[in-house]
């Protein structure tokens, strides 16, 4: 699967587990799964497959 | 050329960057702000925020609504002194198709920006992250992260880390959003 553009060879983990390997800070990002929004309540239910495709923001503080 | 003035735009704080992007959509002419915040005007906001003296110790949207009114009485303002919580910016959502995120906290820009984009409404979603310290202006841009959602700033400047924050930057930042609005109002499909 991709991460940020980056190959994995995940397949199978929840997206929870995706997101924990790859040491994203949880509560500062949000997650686009296929070209959806998926919300936090649904990375735990949600498992990857090797064609999906993940885009992760991660915010910094300021405003 | 179509005009602002029909148009509305909720605006999820008015610190360092949303005064600036409110000032911004206020003198383009834009028909109706509605401004959250939960924040007073404090001494050390006036080295980056709109506010000045004056406004020291007085509600932020307050403040806010008096500079908007008197640069342009054609714009509605209405205000909201509250810190949101998930349920009721879900609640404000409903009724407007473009919102501005313009927090400062980080994590509260990953929920608020979750809540946006899930909304069923499907408003678009201007919002920025990476505008602290004095790094080239140039760095900071806008950026279309998701078919209804542009983020704006260089991504990574991070207040947290950084300590330091400008007026200069944080404005370069708020031109950007309040421009992509504009864009977006008008009807432009923009990258």
């Amino acid at each position: 699967m991709k991460v940020n553009g980056t190959t994995y060879h995940y397949e199978g983990q929840t997206v929870q587990e995706v997101l924990t390997a790859l040491a994203f800070r949880m509560d500062r990002i949000v997650v686009e799964y296929n070209g959806k929004i998926l919300s936090k309540a649904d990375w735990e239910s949600t498992r990857v497959s090797a064609a999906d495709t993940m885009e992760v923001v991660t915010f910094v503080g300021g405003g | 050329m179509v005009s602002l003035q029909d148009k509305k735009v909720l605006l999820i704080g008015v610190g360092g960057v949303g005064s600036h992007v409110a000032v911004a959509l206020c003198r383009a002419g834009i028909g109706q702000l509605e401004i959250v915040d939960f924040d007073v005007v404090d001494e050390s906001n006036l080295g980056r925020q709109y506010y000045d003296v004056n406004d020291v110790g007085v509600l932020k949207v307050e403040a806010m609504k008096g500079h908007l009114n008197r640069m342009n009485p054609n714009c509605e303002v209405i205000v909201h002194n509250e810190c949101l919580t998930p349920e009721r910016l879900s609640e404000l959502i409903d009724g407007y198709d473009m919102v501005v995120e313009a927090v400062d906290k980080a994590v509260t820009k990953a929920w608020m920006t979750e809540v946006v984009l899930t909304h069923p409404t499907e408003p678009l979603l201007v919002g920025c992250s990476g505008m602290a310290g004095w790094g080239d202006s140039n760095g900071i841009r806008r950026e279309r992260r998701h078919h209804r959602w542009y983020l704006c700033g260089d991504g990574v400047s991070d207040i947290d880390s950084i300590g330091k924050i400008t007026a200069a930057r944080v404005m370069v930042c708020a031109g950007h959003m309040a421009n992509a609005v504009i864009q977006l109002l008008h009807g432009e499909d923009i990258d």
